[in-house]
């Protein structure tokens, strides 16, 4: 008896904990909109290419993250657990790897930066943005590729 | 690693998502598991080896 009442409350607390964790990636999502939003309604119009650039980049951030939330939802739904071991370790993989590229293409932003004739202060946001943007989105898509493909720890 | 993971849950009638819901993480842990694209770790090597009233050695065969 007292198995099954264990059972029953460790189900529920993982239901607990994946409602929580999905509710604060759609939070998250709605934050980082909400940002955008008045970021787009403050700013100096019409907008040139390089800032519909990082709109896109942005809304593709939104898009991964209220995908996640949506199946972590599900998995709450299903009484199965959406931060476990394996999703750690993805998550773990793809920190690490995006790091690696990411040390690349802060080079390159730089690089770019002094091909491209931009006065110093804005050359200075755009490789910050091109950064942080791009770090972001290796993140998430060596992400999803880990989550789609697996972790073969044999080949390491 | 081979696993015969697929296996024993065939023979115990138990679908990917009921094995997940009894060892606690997600129905793609199983699938990579039984692909033999993930090893587990320890706990959950014994908690699966559990659920099949086996050893962990007989669950999980190293090459």
């Amino acid at each position: 008896m007292l198995e099954i009442i264990n059972i029953v409350l460790e189900i529920n607390n993982i239901v607990m904990r994946a409602k929580y964790f999905a509710m604060t990636k759609f939070f998250v999502a709605a934050i980082i909109l909400g940002l955008m939003g008045f970021w787009i309604f403050k700013t100096t119009k019409p907008f040139n290419g390089f800032a519909y650039v990082i709109i896109g980049a942005m809304l593709l951030v939104v898009g991964f993250i209220i995908y996640s939330g949506i199946k972590a939802l599900k998995d709450s739904k299903s009484g199965l657990n959406p931060i476990d071991e394996l999703s750690k370790k993805i998550s773990e993989k793809a920190a690490a790897a995006s790091f690696r590229i990411s040390i690349f293409m802060w080079l390159a932003g730089m690089f770019l930066m002094d091909i491209v004739p931009v006065d110093s202060v804005n050359k200075a946001k755009l490789v910050i943005a091109i950064g942080m943007v791009g770090m972001t989105l290796i993140f998430l898509f060596i992400r999803l590729y880990f989550s789609r493909v697996g972790i073969d720890d044999n080949k390491d | 690693m081979i696993t015969r993971i697929k296996e024993l849950r065939a023979r115990e009638n138990l679908t990917q998502i009921d094995l997940a819901q009894k060892v606690g993480v997600r129905r793609e842990t199983i699938v990579f598991l039984e692909k033999g694209k993930y090893n587990p770790s320890l706990k959950l090597a014994y908690d699966i080896s559990k659920v099949f009233k086996m050893r962990i050695e007989e669950v999980f065969i190293m090459e």
